[in-house]
């Protein structure tokens, strides 16, 4: 007992991510930061772009992966996971319960919400009041799901009524329109007893008698959607003692909106988010910000360049693929830029001068040169006038203070040699591959992310210990979070937001919402070109949605009528590195980007040429 | 190539005139293509001046002069390049730098307007800036013609660097003969010969303008880089690239961001007019885009008439960093990574943290000690090359710094300063030791 009683259970990754598919085949989510997904069963990167849909065509969804990992205290680096197959273990259970509770929260509207809702803020769905009947129709629920064993599957572990057996449960009325709703999706698990969660069908519809119909972004009264959220539990029992379980930590797992460009990463990733909220308001890591103060200059923290600078580069490098951006600016000589000689000051300080400072969050150019100030991205507020909201996406606290650091040449560009904690590894990879701004709503989470009570640690979300059925319409941090308490605030019905959120008008520019995430234009495939800069000087470049012509046009890379994302959203195309795996004289070739497995098909592409 | 020739001058004494015959000869190529960098180098200060004089840098007045100043120093470099593929040295120091005011090298005076460092203007714009980007027909002028566009000047040196690959005149016939492929080959490697000091660096930045430099090591990509040139910037348009309502290819790659065909900014397929520098300048000058409030600079900044001693030592460090720029800059063309390297330590800090911060603070100092900023005249950089090295700058602003009185009033200004110095520090050994 003490043996085992000293080591510490963890689940990884603290927070999974499920996307919803249309096909019954999944992928495991991507492992690695900007990784391709995991095929299944095998459990390896997909190398083929086949991955994303099925022999039928249809879209693969996308499983969330959960492990346990054990260290005893003060030993992190050296924590092992923990599997049927590990010497002693007697049996792993699981308890999954996600929930969507969207229909029954308070309406979207960017940033209220952050600080307590105002007493006239409106609630979705305002027309039932009555706080049983919203939880019995608004909130959708199958119940707590309980899996141990290997290779397991079935009915019994879906999420849906008949998963649900005897429990409590709740699910949208039978009649919605254009799709019903009938399960939040599955879990499983694999042949060591790991879990499996796997999104749901990316169905929604509406109730509404006059047909569906989205009249905005985000709140849509009388829609329902699957994407959920919830917290994921475990016990071990080991062999030498099969009456006392061992309670792991729990971990969350959300189900949202595809990734359709899983290889390209977000300026600002939900790990950015997260771990800027843990150093400024959590202090996680006194190195950095103590006593409220950044511990900066050549006595501070000296930010590792490849591990916290250079991928910051390297996203910028990267969004040209997924967005009608200038390719040229965005290539960087790292060579140069991670040496820390002081006569590169004045270079390093170029780079930051274009990004826009935490507080700089309404501004466009730089006062002193005209430089446009980067990311070119839409902040949380870009959608109001107001001038006290962010119009512009700007990097975290964080990851400024990391770049001023390195510009002022106080930071290391040493091999990297750390050990570090698999499973935190692994939920930095996860985190990466989110959206982690702007927030309006967001594309898997929104602001929540960077309110500390929401965590029992660092990138862990505190869950409600007990709590009864029907779930609660209220929000408790003391308590923690229930299912479906994370992703409620996003827009209802997802696709509606994901739609309208390509490009925005912020005074005389078109902003960018998430390209690396809802990718707006892209290159068509062209087996002739393999160098990714000839194929950015003389490629096919062309909307991924919509037409391209007209920025101010109510389809301008985006569909007319959000409805039609409820219904084409799954043929869509992949954004997908066609050099992966391609070498030349022995080296891998850098990546190039293409639009590759749509479905759908692309209105006037191949049909009339124009002017001969 | 049996017969000589060298090109004259006008009659006036002024410009070049145009001899296919005297074109088609190295020691004519490499001096017109030296011209060119000297032309190119001469639009700068004028630009910038009107630039730096413009208070709201997020006006689009702004951001399409920035523009094209950005490009005039990506052409300097890609003529650099065209330059030394042949086996020239480019020369932006010493009396290769311009004066102002004065005309444009190689021009007729009547064809090109006499230029003064001014702050922005509507009449600057039109008839200063507009008329040397003015665009020209495709080509090279008559025989014995002066040159009235930059166009038409890079048109002669592609004729003349084609000419002497393909052909030679015939004395006896008076026409010209194409060269057999042998013979042509053998001219081809004869012109791009490359002097082994000097390397074609491609590795620079400046940010998104420009378009793509083209390494030039043959009669193709030496036509590839003077269309970078006169296509993106001066713009010698040919008729069949005006644009249409319908785009012409179907396809094209989003590099650019301008004024878009829809009415908006974003953006765009990159077509020569909409990148072309006359039409940046016209929509300013034209009032399409408003116009910002200025600085009120002198109309010719004159440093020995300024009696504002800050001012003066301000305009005096400000050269000085300039010349160190124009050093280290001939210096980056130079083979071995060490001057390569002289670009982006001593170069990007000069034109990043130096040249803009300082130009703008001596364009709030009045020129009189007790005058007024905002009535003016205020001084102005005035762009001259000087022989005084880097730590001279130092020197002199810190003078000015010691000079400043503690108050709120002289805050700001010291604030820039001491952030001028900082960047220099990391920079000045570095400068000492090359003699820059």
């Amino acid at each position: 007992m003490a043996m085992n009683n000293s080591y510490i259970y963890k689940i990884y990754p603290s927070i999974g991510i499920a996307r919803v598919g249309t096909s019954e085949e999944f992928y495991l989510g991507p492992e690695t930061s900007a990784g391709m997904p995991l095929t299944w069963p095998e459990a390896v990167p997909a190398t083929s772009e086949d991955i994303f849909r099925d022999q039928n065509g249809d879209m693969r969804r996308q499983a969330a992966r959960f492990k346990i990992y054990r260290y005893k205290e003060g030993c992190e680096h050296e924590a092992e996971e923990v599997t049927l197959n590990t010497p002693g273990v007697h049996k792993i259970e699981w308890t999954v319960h996600v929930a969507n509770k969207k229909s029954s929260w308070y309406e979207y509207q960017t940033n209220p919400g952050e600080l307590p809702y105002s007493p006239n803020h409106p609630l979705r769905n305002p027309s039932i009041i009555e706080a049983e009947v919203r939880q019995k129709t608004l909130i959708t629920d199958p119940g707590k799901r309980q899996i141990s064993g290997r290779s397991q599957h079935g009915q019994q572990y879906t999420f849906s009524k008949a998963g649900a057996a005897d429990q409590y449960c709740s699910f949208p009325p039978e009649n919605i329109k254009p799709f019903t709703i009938e399960t939040l999706g599955e879990c499983q698990t694999d042949d060591h007893g790991r879990l499996l969660v796997v999104a749901g069908y990316g169905r929604s519809g509406s109730s509404s008698p006059s047909g569906p119909m989205i009249k905005q972004y985000a709140n849509n009264d009388s829609w329902w959607d699957d994407t959920a959220d919830g917290p994921i539990h475990a016990t071990i029992t080991l062999q030498e003692d099969e009456s006392t379980p061992i309670y792991a930590d729990s971990a969350w797992v959300i189900s949202g909106v595809p990734s359709y460009a899983p290889q390209i990463e977000n300026m600002v990733t939900l790990y950015d988010t997260m771990y800027d909220t843990s150093i400024c308001r959590m202090g996680a890591d006194e190195r950095i910000f103590k006593d409220n103060l950044w511990q900066s200059g050549p006595e501070g923290y000296y930010p590792d360049f490849n591990t916290e600078i250079r991928p910051i580069l390297e996203r910028g490098e990267k969004y040209p693929w997924v967005a009608a951006i200038p390719p040229k600016p965005h290539r960087f000589d790292y060579s140069r830029l991670g040496n820390p000689d002081k006569t590169y000051n004045g270079l390093r300080q170029y780079i930051l001068d274009v990004m826009r400072a935490p507080e700089s969050v309404n501004e466009i150019v730089t006062s002193e040169n005209g430089a446009t100030l980067m990311p070119y991205l839409c902040g949380d507020g870009s959608i109001n006038s107001q001038q006290y909201m962010a119009n512009f996406l700007t990097v975290t606290g964080t990851q400024y203070f990391f770049l001023k650091q390195w510009a002022q040449g106080y930071f290391t560009n040493l091999p990297d040699k750390a050990t570090r904690h698999p499973g935190e590894v692994l939920t930095k990879a996860v985190l990466d591959n989110c959206v982690g701004g702007a927030f309006c709503p967001g594309i898997e989470m929104t602001w929540v992310s960077r309110i500390p009570q929401i965590y029992s640690e660092p990138f862990r979300i505190k869950a409600q210990k007990d709590y009864s059925v029907p779930l609660s319409l209220g929000l408790n941090y003391d308590a923690g979070m229930q299912p479906g308490d994370i992703t409620r605030y996003m827009a209802i019905p997802w696709q509606a937001d994901f739609n309208e959120c390509s490009s925005q008008p912020v005074g005389k520019r078109y902003m960018w919402w998430w390209p690396a995430q809802r990718p707006e234009f892209a290159y068509l495939p062209d087996a002739s070109i393999t160098d990714p800069v000839e194929m950015q000087l003389k490629g096919k470049q062309v909307a991924w949605v919509g037409i391209d012509f007209d920025q101010s046009a109510g389809n301008y890379i985006a569909f007319s009528d959000d409805l039609e994302m409820v219904n084409h959203w799954m043929q869509l195309g992949f954004i997908y590195n066609a050099n992966l795996g391609k070498s030349q004289d022995g080296k891998p070739l850098p990546p190039l980007f293409v639009e590759v497995q749509r479905t759908l098909p692309r209105a006037n592409a191949d049909d009339t040429t124009i002017n001969g | 190539m049996l017969a000589t020739a060298t090109p004259k001058h006008s009659a006036a004494g002024e410009g070049l005139v145009y001899s296919r015959l005297a074109f088609a000869q190295k020691p004519t190529l490499l001096k017109a293509i030296q011209t060119a960098i000297q032309v190119e180098l001469s639009t700068i200060p004028a630009y910038y001046t009107a630039l730096l004089s413009m208070k709201d840098t997020a006006s689009d007045a702004y951001r399409l002069t920035r523009s094209v100043l950005m490009e005039e120093m990506f052409h300097v470099y890609q003529a650099c390049g065209l330059l030394i593929s042949i086996g020239g040295k480019p020369i932006l120091t010493g009396d290769a730098v311009p004066t102002y005011p004065g005309y444009l090298p190689g021009f007729e005076h009547s064809a090109m307007p006499y230029i003064a460092l001014r702050r922005a203007s509507v009449e600057v714009f039109s008839d200063v800036f507009m008329v040397i980007e003015k665009p020209g027909v495709d080509g090279p002028p008559l025989e014995g013609e002066g040159f009235e566009t930059i166009g038409q000047f890079y048109s002669a040196i592609a004729q003349g660097i084609n000419d002497f690959v393909k052909y030679t005149y015939d004395e006896n016939i008076k026409q010209w003969v194409e060269l057999s492929p042998e013979e042509q080959l053998k001219a081809e490697a004869e012109l791009f010969k490359q002097d082994p000091e000097m390397t074609q660096w491609q590795d620079f930045y400046f940010g998104k303008f420009g378009g793509k430099y083209v390494k030039v090591t043959n009669l193709t990509s030496a036509a590839a880089a003077i269309n970078e040139i006169v296509k993106q910037g001066e713009g010698a348009i040919a008729p069949n690239e005006i644009q249409s309502i319908m785009p012409f290819e179907k396809y094209g790659v989003y590099n650019h961001y301008g004024e878009r065909v829809d009415g908006t900014f974003g953006p765009i397929l990159g077509t020569t007019i909409e990148l072309s520098h006359y039409y940046s300048f016209q929509k300013i000058a034209q009032g399409k885009v408003p116009f910002p409030p200025t600085y009120a600079i002198t109309s010719e900044p004159d440093i020995n008439a300024y009696l504002n001693v800050n001012a003066k030592k301000l305009a005096q460090a400000f050269n000085v960093f300039y010349s160190t720029l124009m050093r280290s800059l001939q210096q980056s063309f130079c083979s071995g990574e060490d001057n390569n390297n002289l670009f982006f330590k001593v170069a990007i800090t000069i034109m990043h943290s130096i040249v803009p911060v300082l130009g703008s603070s001596i364009m709030q100092l009045p020129t009189r000690e007790n005058g007024d900023s905002s009535v003016g005249p205020n001084a102005a950089p005035t762009f001259e090359y000087v022989p005084e090295l880097f730590s001279r700058g130092i020197e002199l602003i810190q003078e000015v710094v010691g000079a400043l009185p503690p108050s709120r009033s002289g805050a700001p200004l010291k604030e820039v300063l001491e952030g001028i110095l900082a960047s220099a520090s990391h920079i000045e050994a570095l400068c000492d030791q090359q003699s820059i």
